[in-house]
């Protein structure tokens, strides 16, 4: 008798065999059920430029409130084979005026790092997103500047972020055109 | 009595001594019933816990020594440990995968490497060793990555045993294991047994994939990776950890725009560890040192010999069991705990009927030829067993056939709803269900009436 | 790349490079010392550990010291290398057949790590015993092999260097011995006392929130909240949010300090405080109220340690360890120490707050434990001098890392083997375990057995063919005697080879019928049945040494071994049953 029949013999009695077959990675079939299941509010867009590729995408908010109405601000979503146990990496591409995003399109969001957890899915990174733009937080800034210009005068930073957004300066900073 | 194995090419053993290698021609011709008295024991006679199906004896042992082929992943820590018992055990037809090279700090606990094997790749180096030191067991490398290989390869093996510190291939191997069982063929589930450790404590388990938990079933018990939010490090660092991420999450990029950070480059850790030891000291943080640095960006665990050759050791045991069935397979997971006195807990890891990979179920289906997409799916939200309401519907390799969202694909996929399901999938393809009020998907084989 | 490395630069500190950067003998052991630090490393490098016989597991033991970098070691054992060995053993090769097992072993253990002296002695250990016993001494740890593959230790060997140890008196040198049989092993530590003070405990902070010293408060309670803006706000420390909630609840509450069961009201207070709902530092505060409604005390092991007689009675022949101890109970009595506690530990947790907040906040937490530790160096130095020592008798760094640690630590006291074993020792246990279904006490009976029966006859269980049977019968009537088991019952028979069969239970559907009787007899066939597994399993063995079993003793035994080389972490104290059918350990007192 070989191994795997011996196996058989001393396992069969146990639990009958399923049947699951998985063609694609775990993380690939994970994204693939997040992905069907978004619910994408109408100021989120998702752009996929290799559709055969569903872990990396773009995602363009264009909010319809606060500060930030008119704008057009674009991110990377790149997901790692080991997604869902790492959370998914997103960056913004333009250099904008924000509390929690820095020059370099690092976003400062805790569902992005600290407080990422496997039963999260892509929809609550583009609600937090979302959310990160109707109300900047300006007491755990990654842009300083823009933080205090917040805490201290909410019209002057109202002002800045128009500025910002049109391709202005705020300070010595150059920002990028982000209008819609 | 007869030897099994075929005895090795008489020739002399250049740096022997003539005295030495009539030692080693006699050791060489030693009957196998007196080289294995030890493991013969356990194979002649029977345990109190010996299952029924245990055989022992001549067919145990020729089935041990001739025909069983195993997989060993890893040639680290785990891996040098794992290719030593084994080949001790009887098994003589050993293959193991490493993707790494030797770097100097393997050295306190990888035994079958020395100073002079700096640089050179692992899984060569361990399998000429345990060739040199165990006359008889043949120990075939391959230098490279898991993926580099298809089903048919591990098909091959009659099972595999895993000595990773990578979620990513353990994730990878044990989905592919998952995906080869073939309900009809008991030679396509091949037993993993994975091995893990973290300074004094470690752990031990057996996969039968489709059988037992898997892998992914248990991915909630894993800790979290230490990630710091990014505001804390740009602005109020308060822990030399936190100066050294500022340093390689957000000034290493900015300083080198196009090059990579390589973890394994010192003269890149250099430079972490002065950008990071200048902002703790301006900022008035005790600890950043050029260790911490390292441990931090590498994400370093503590390792050490004993506690690899404890997991190690419980790993090849069962590999020794499941090929004689000498005594009943660890069901399905053992924890070891060595840094406060000795402590051990063995329980059965129940499956996820929720898991990706294993989880779930796949339901044959009876479809009528010229069905549309759309009332398939119609069919599918109505069927009382489903509970489903707003269904996509994905194709065996996970690109969309119809999908609700996101409306890019809906765009791109809503034209498959006015074509028959026979014009795009064969009868007997599998199609993949997702829907919020799935737990996680759903698998349909259609076969078209 | 790091691996790229020359050979010289890997193994030669010639390559000039930068300060900093570790040299080779820090990276080869790095992933070790970030366990037990430098400090453990040169207690590692001091160590000379002699292993008493020759087979598997011993080597594999080794094997797990000389890696880490111990000082050196000998091997001891008169016997010549037989194919059993060189088979089992990966540390011999086809040409050691014949050869000294001591030297074939030593050669090729050596070249695990160029750094390790290794000895080869091809002495009987009998011999040794014979002639100077005290020899064994000599070493900081034995280590003694417990297969029958080398015949040069057996039982009373074993027992014999366990009484010479022993008799070193408070100095003892630790001992740890192994006995294993096919799939199952034991692993026994001895040594009269071990004392730890870096237990590594999962955490190490504290502080202290209940009882704060007078800088905390007086910083928490001068802090002004209303005036903060709404950053500032959200990043005071949790630990000052807490200790103003403290003193208003008392206030409010006559002088009261809130408890458990006003855990509600106290977060009420807490919550006063607080100006938005997602101010991250004041949910930390909740999540740590019982920082505040448990009381801090003396750790009942600290308090015991400082009851214990040795710490009473200190004299200038104490080890360090009591010497500090003693200190640290006058310092917990100490006049000038108001809390009545131990000192305070300098470390913090981290937490959301401002980097300005929290340096203030470590520095006030410095300055209290530097000024606790200079309070207890005092009190050392009267203790020195009150039993006749140097001020300096204990080093200004060891009371320091004593301090740091003084909140964990441990002494183990440990026990020489007992020649005869009763229920008392092991009834209860044995009631646990026909409860999990595991085997480690029965296990434990059986190697009990096995050693008397080598002990007797100069063979191990299992080993002759023909008295195969009749010797597991006969260490199961033992077996019995030990555990007070009755007279087999009616449903236990032996066969024609005198093997032990049980029947299996009848009417095992007909439970509603089931009687006292049968409920008993039940339990009593069961008890049977793994004793008697147990006995089989260990004759079935017959003291050869599986590979794979050596591999994970000399594991077990290695970690053992570090742990009182190191004096870091809990050893085991007493011994270890292997179960490797089922894949588990067990560990007893006895």
């Amino acid at each position: 008798m070989d191994t795997a029949t011996q196996i058989w013999t001393v396992k069969k009695d146990e639990q009958a065999a399923a049947k699951k077959k998985p063609k694609t990675s775990a993380a690939q079939v994970r994204v693939q059920k997040d992905l069907t299941e978004l619910d994408l509010p109408p100021t989120m867009k998702t752009d996929f430029p290799d559709p055969a590729n569903l872990l990396h995408f773009k995602i363009i908010l264009n909010p319809d409130e606060g500060f930030y109405k008119g704008g057009s601000f674009n991110f990377t979503v790149n997901i790692s084979p080991n997604y869902p146990h790492e959370a998914p990496k997103v960056k913004c591409t333009q250099k904008i005026y924000h509390p929690n995003l820095d020059l370099e399109g690092n976003v400062c969001l805790n569902i992005l790092r600290e407080d990422w957890k496997p039963v999260l899915s892509l929809n609550a990174v583009l609600v937090g997103l979302q959310y990160l733009f109707l109300e900047p937080n300006p007491d755990d800034p990654l842009n300083k500047d823009a933080a205090e210009d917040l805490r201290r005068n909410r019209d002057l930073f109202a002002k800045n972020v128009t500025n910002s957004m049109r391709g202005g300066s705020v300070g010595r900073e150059s920002f990028d055109k982000v209008l819609a | 009595m007869t030897a099994i194995a075929s005895p090795p090419p008489l020739h002399r053993h250049p740096s022997l001594t003539s005295s030495q290698d009539q030692a080693r021609q006699r050791y060489l011709s030693t009957p196998d019933a007196e080289k294995y008295a030890a493991i013969d024991r356990v194979l002649d006679r029977r345990g109190g816990r010996t299952h029924e199906a245990f055989v022992g004896g001549q067919e145990t042992k020729e089935f041990l020594r001739k025909t069983c082929k195993i997989l060993v992943i890893g040639a680290g820590g785990l891996g040098c440990e794992i290719l030593q018992n084994l080949a001790l055990m009887g098994f003589r037809d050993i293959h193991v995968i490493d993707m790494d090279t030797i770097d100097i700090s393997n050295l306190n606990r990888q035994f079958l490497f020395r100073e002079a094997d700096v640089g050179k790749a692992k899984s060569i180096v361990a399998a000429e060793f345990v060739m040199k030191r165990v006359p008889g067991v043949k120990v075939t490398p391959y230098y490279g990555k898991i993926q580099d290989h298809d089903e048919a390869y591990y098909k091959s093996f009659n099972m595999i045993i895993t000595g990773l510190d990578s979620v990513e291939a353990r994730r990878w191997i044990n989905a592919t294991l998952v995906g080869m069982v073939d309900e009809d063929d008991p030679e396509s589930l091949k037993p993993l047994i994975d091995g893990g450790t973290e300074g004094f404590k470690g752990q031990a388990r057996v996969i039968l994939p489709t059988m037992s938990a898997c892998y992914e079933c248990s991915m909630d018990m894993l800790t979290p990776p230490t990630v710091f939010p990014i505001c804390t490090i740009a602005n109020t660092p308060r822990l030399p950890e936190h100066c050294i991420e500022w340093a390689s999450v957000l000034e290493w990029p900015k300083a080198f725009k196009d090059k990579k950070l390589d973890n394994d480059d010192p003269d890149h850790i250099e430079w972490l560890y002065q950008k990071a030891a200048d902002r703790a000291k301006q900022y008035g943080i005790e600890g950043v040192t050029w260790s911490l640095t390292q441990g931090v960006v590498k994400n370093i665990i503590p390792a050490i010999a004993s506690t690899n050759a404890i997991i190690a050791a419980a790993c090849c045991n069962e590999a020794f069991k499941l090929a004689t069935t000498s005594a009943p397979s660890l069901d399905n997971y053992t924890m070891y705990v060595g840094n406060d006195s000795i402590y051990a807990f063995t329980f059965k890891h129940e499956k996820n009927p929720e898991c990706p990979v294993c989880g779930g179920e796949t339901v044959d289906l009876k479809v009528k030829k010229g069905t549309k997409v759309e009332s398939f799916i119609e069919m599918l939200t109505e069927n009382q067993r489903f509970q489903i309401k707003k269904p996509s519907i994905s194709f065996g390799s996970g690109q969309p056939l119809f999908w609700q969202a996101p409306p890019q694909f809906y765009e791109q996929t809503k034209h498959n709803l006015e074509k028959d399901l026979d014009e795009l999938i064969a009868s007997g393809d599998e199609i993949t269900v997702t829907d919020k009020a799935l737990p996680f998907s759903l698998d349909l084989r259609i076969e078209f009436e | 790349m790091e691996d790229s490395v020359t050979l010289a630069e890997a193994t030669t500190d010639i390559q000039p490079i930068a300060s900093h950067r570790p040299d080779a003998k820090t990276r080869r052991y790095d992933r070790q010392l970030r366990l037990w630090a430098s400090s453990g490393q040169k207690s590692l490098e001091e160590a000379n550990v002699l292993l008493v016989g020759c087979d598997a597991a011993g080597c594999q033991a080794l094997k797990n010291l000389v890696l880490p970098g111990i000082a050196q070691f000998t091997i001891l054992t008169a016997s010549k290398v037989t194919a059993g060995d060189i088979s089992t053993n990966f540390f011999l090769l086809p040409e050691s057949l014949g050869g000294s097992l001591a030297e074939e072993a030593v050669r090729l253990l050596k070249e695990l790590n160029p750094s390790v002296q290794g000895h080869a002695d091809p002495r009987s250990a009998k011999q040794v015993l014979e002639e100077d016993p005290a020899w064994f001494r000599s070493f900081g740890l034995v280590i003694v092999c417990g297969s029958g593959e080398d015949a040069d230790v057996g039982a009373e060997v074993t027992r014999k260097i366990g009484k010479a140890l022993w008799e070193g008196g408070q100095e003892d040198t630790p001992m740890i011995s192994l006995r294993t049989s096919g799939f199952v092993a034991k692993v026994r530590t001895q040594f009269r006392e071990h004392c730890v003070i870096d237990t590594h405990p999962d955490h190490s902070h504290t502080l202290r929130i209940d009882t704060p010293f007078r800088a905390l408060e007086d910083y928490a309670l001068g802090l002004d909240l209303e005036s903060m803006d709404s950053m500032e706000h959200s990043h005071v420390p949790y630990v000052l949010l807490l200790v103003r909630a403290l003193r208003t609840f008392e206030k409010e509450n006559d002088g009261k300090r809130p408890i458990y069961d006003t855990t509600d009201a106290f977060k009420e207070v807490l919550a006063r405080e607080r100006k938005a709902l997602d101010e991250e530092n004041f949910a930390e505060a909740e999540g740590q109220v019982f920082a505040v409604t448990q009381i801090s005390e003396v750790p009942a092991g600290v308090k015991s340690l400082m009851d214990d007689p040795s710490c009473e009675g200190v004299s200038k022949d104490s080890k360090d360890f009591w010497l500090l101890v003693k200190a640290l109970k006058a310092f917990v009595a100490h006049p000038e120490n108001k809390s009545g506690l131990l000192p305070l530990s300098a470390s913090l947790p981290d937490m959301h707050t401002s980097t300005a907040s929290y340096i203030n906040l470590q520095n006030l937490y410095k300055k209290q434990a530097m000024a606790d530790a200079t309070l207890f160096k005092s009190c050392l130095k009267e203790v020195l001098s009150e039993v006749g020592l140097d001020g300096e008798a204990i080093s200004e760094g060891d009371a320091d890392e004593f301090v740091k640690h003084c909140h964990t630590l441990l002494c183990e006291r440990g026990s020489q083997p007992k020649e005869e074993l009763t229920a008392e020792d092991v009834a209860d246990d044995f009631l646990m375990e026909t409860f999990d279904l595991t085997h480690g006490v029965a296990l434990n009976i059986a190697f009990h057995l096995a050693e008397k029966h080598h002990l007797k006859t100069g063979t191990w269980p299992g080993t002759v063919e023909d008295e195969y049977h009749t010797v597991k019968a006969q260490m199961f009537d033992q077996a019995k005697a030990i555990l007070g088991m009755p007279e087999l019952g009616s449903n236990v028979d032996r066969d024609d080879d005198g093997r032990l069969f049980i029947r299996p239970e009848q009417d095992e559907d007909d439970m509603d019928e089931e009687t006292e009787e049968d409920v008993e007899r039940r339990e009593e066939t069961r008890k049977a049945k793994i004793v008697q597994d147990s006995i089989c399993e260990i004759c079935r063995g017959g003291m050869k040494v599986l590979p794979t079993t050596a591999a994970l003793v000399g594991g077990l035994v290695a970690q053992e071994a570090i742990k009182l080389i190191t004096k870091q972490y809990s050893p085991l104290n007493g011994t270890c049953i292997v179960d490797l059918v089922k894949g588990g350990m067990t560990r007893y007192p006895i």
